[in-house]
């Protein structure tokens, strides 16, 4: 999963200039160029994420979702850089919405920090869709709920795994 | 660059005398209804005794006749719309910033029967999942709420309270982050957002839409993000077809609200209230004393930016009308001397504190020299706020209205409506007392094509009685006080803006 985001288009700022999650150019962007969605193969849905002496399991619910319709897909990141280019997830998925609630379990997680994101594909295009400004018209969340506006921390969104472990994920 | 500030009219209200009738009206009620409330209240040192206009309310409000004193003028048949925050709490949390209270509609409806009220709440999507939810969800701009969820957009916190104007045969219920609501004029049912494009859902849409000689609709959308400040301009035609939008980046984020609307220039202002990074909206801004506000002054025809004049650091929330002259622009301001009072004048307000609330308007006038780039800048009036016009006339120099503060009563609200001749500064005024609140005037026709001859309306609370009424005075004599006043048995919370509609139309 690929929410294509440099370190200034998404800014922790309050509820007026949420609105500005986007990297303005000096020219009218492309939605679809700042926030371009890219399908990463599945590697996991349910299965082993690793052999180790450590190991336990991720029990991830995904609430609100607002629109029955399209994919959910979702990525999981190690480490701080990984997280911020999205290139290398440690594990990723997509799941069908059929309901507003969705499970997904991941099982033998080395123990270690996460960190989660998530992205409802509404419409199925492959992309997040945005407005002018770009901002994001589709669902998406972070592990920890982290956040106020725009794409949350490693720092904030990170959580420790050493045994098994439920977490909530809203969408936004 | 040359400005020059000179005070060309410094004429002190004249505390005119009120009509023995409205002496009847508001001294009758105020001596049947005192609120044992209110007598706490104003017991406590900390709270301001008008703290009843901030109470809000909780719920729609049915219809509710008013009993009205004196001649309601035929011309001024039809309804008031007004919108303003209105929920200030929820399970025990309380906004603590005028801001964020929802919106909610008020309409008061007058023809030969009389006067009546109703009031509904704009249904949007964060008013509907908060009333689901019994909480708020979502910080405001100036409010932190307990347990808050993230927001996906711009439109989650939309509480669409601060405008109702007409459009295509509906109202348009406006705030400045987000979409416009589509609202019913008569059930005042929210019939959705406005979307002008697709692609344009959730962009900030300014409270100030303004309108021009042809009705087309113009107005901008605000960004002051700190690291990528832009301005958002809409040409709309009168049809709701969307001619041009265009988005220009800024220097510095300045805070603003409204903009000036000429024949041929769109104008805005970049205030000297400049966003950093903060928690929320309104704590973002700084106010910079060093750093020169920003008039842009864009072409109408394409919506690009002509030239940036600077001026000294100013802060506006509301603009008159502007017209051309001999290759001069000249626009009217209610400008402030600083952001005190949308920082913390207004959270003291929303929090029923005390004063001061620095809610220090001067009405200026701006003469823009486009080929030397020079404004120079003219105090007309030492107060006044919501100015408004005969707005059949948008490009023409004409008197503005408006409401002023009770000077010599410090730390009060505004209890007197104003007209102001914008070339003399001659002022009138009719002053209700200061048991009474005034809120925005509105021009209203007398039928005749002669510009600003008429009538003014508007709403006002008697925070004494805790009653909400209208008035309307006849516009250029105002010493007369109002023809026609009418209260209710219904105290309804402060509003922002509102527009006139005449049953004849």
């Amino acid at each position: 999963m690929h929410l294509k985001s440099t370190s200034n288009t998404f800014q922790a700022l309050s509820t007026f200039t949420r609105i500005c999650a986007t990297k303005l150019s000096n020219r009218l962007p492309k939605a679809s160029s700042l926030y371009r969605f890219r399908y990463l193969p599945i590697m996991l849905i349910t299965g082993s994420l690793a052999q180790s002496a450590q190991a336990a399991d991720i029990e991830m619910e995904i609430e609100n979702i607002t629109k029955l319709t399209g994919t959910l897909l979702w990525s999981i990141f190690d480490n701080e850089n990984s997280y911020k280019t999205e290139s290398t997830p440690v594990v990723a998925g997509r799941s069908r919405v059929t309901s507003k609630t969705i499970k997904v379990t991941l099982h033998d997680v080395p123990s270690g920090y996460y960190a989660i994101k998530l992205f409802h594909d509404a419409n199925d295009n492959g992309e997040m869709d945005t407005n002018l400004l770009g901002l994001p018209q589709e669902g998406y969340g972070f592990s920890n709920n982290a956040g106020s506006f725009g794409p949350a921390s490693f720092k904030d969104s990170k959580i420790e795994i050493t045994e098994d472990t439920q977490i909530t994920i809203r969408l936004r | 660059m040359q400005s020059t500030h000179t005070n060309t009219a410094t004429l002190k209200p004249k505390i005119m005398k009120r009509r023995d009738f409205t002496k009847t009206l508001l001294g009758g009620s105020a001596a049947i209804l005192l609120n044992p409330v209110l007598t706490s209240a104003s017991s406590n040192t900390s709270t301001a005794p008008w703290s009843v206009a901030f109470n809000g309310v909780t719920a729609d409000l049915a219809e509710l006749d008013l009993t009205v004193q004196g001649d309601i003028p035929e011309a001024c048949y039809g309804t008031l719309y007004r919108n303003g925050p209105a929920l200030f709490e929820r399970e025990g949390q309380r906004y603590s910033h005028w801001f964020d209270p929802d919106g909610m509609i008020q309409a008061f409806q007058i023809s030969e029967k009389g006067i009546s009220h109703h009031g509904r709440f704009v249904r949007t999507e964060k008013f509907k999942r908060e009333e689901d939810a019994g909480r708020f969800l979502f910080d405001g701009a100036g409010s932190k709420i307990e347990g808050s969820f993230p927001s996906r957009n711009n439109d989650d916190g939309n509480v669409a309270n601060t405008n109702i104007q007409p459009f295509q045969g509906e109202l348009l219920a406006l705030w400045e982050g987000g979409s416009a609501h589509r609202v019913d004029p008569d059930t005042l049912e929210t019939l959705g957002k406005k979307d002008w494009r697709d692609d344009l859902r959730g962009v900030p849409f300014s409270a100030h839409p303004r309108f021009d000689d042809r009705s087309d609709m113009w107005n901008i959308g605000s960004l002051p993000m700190p690291d990528n400040p832009a301005l958002v301009l809409y040409h709309i035609g009168k049809g709701g077809d969307l001619k041009k939008v265009q988005v220009h980046r800024l220097g510095f984020g300045g805070y603003q609200h409204d903009f000036v609307l000429t024949p041929n220039y769109l104008i805005a202002l970049n205030s000297s209230a400049v966003a950093h990074h903060g928690e929320r909206f309104v704590d973002m801004f700084q106010w910079e004393a060093d750093r020169p506000s920003q008039l842009m002054v864009f072409d109408k025809n394409n919506l690009s930016l002509v030239k940036t004049i600077e001026v000294p650091p100013a802060f506006v929330f509301h603009f008159g009308n502007a017209w051309e002259s001999r290759g001069k622009i000249i626009f009217t301001a209610s400008q402030y001397k600083d952001a005190q009072f949308m920082k913390h004048g207004m959270a003291r307000l929303a929090k029923q504190q005390k004063g001061p609330y620095h809610q220090e308007s001067a009405l200026l006038r701006y003469t823009i020299d486009l080929n030397k780039g020079t404004a120079e800048i003219d105090k007309l009036s030492e107060s006044l706020e919501f100015p408004g016009f005969d707005r059949r006339y948008p490009f023409a120099e004409q008197s503005l209205l408006g409401i002023s503060e009770s000077l010599g009563r410090p730390r009060s609200m505004q209890s007197i409506i104003t007209q102001v001749n914008p070339e003399s500064g001659q002022e009138q005024h009719y002053d209700y007392g200061e048991d009474i609140i005034v809120e925005e005037p509105q021009f209203i026709s007398d039928g005749s094509s002669v510009m600003g001859r008429g009538f003014i309306m508007h709403t006002y609370l008697n925070y004494k009685t805790e009653r909400t009424g209208t008035a309307i005075l006849k516009s250029g004599a105002l010493a007369d006080g109002p023809v026609a006043m009418a209260e209710m048995d219904r105290c309804l919370p402060l509003g922002f803006h509102g527009c006139f509609l005449s049953a004849s139309n």
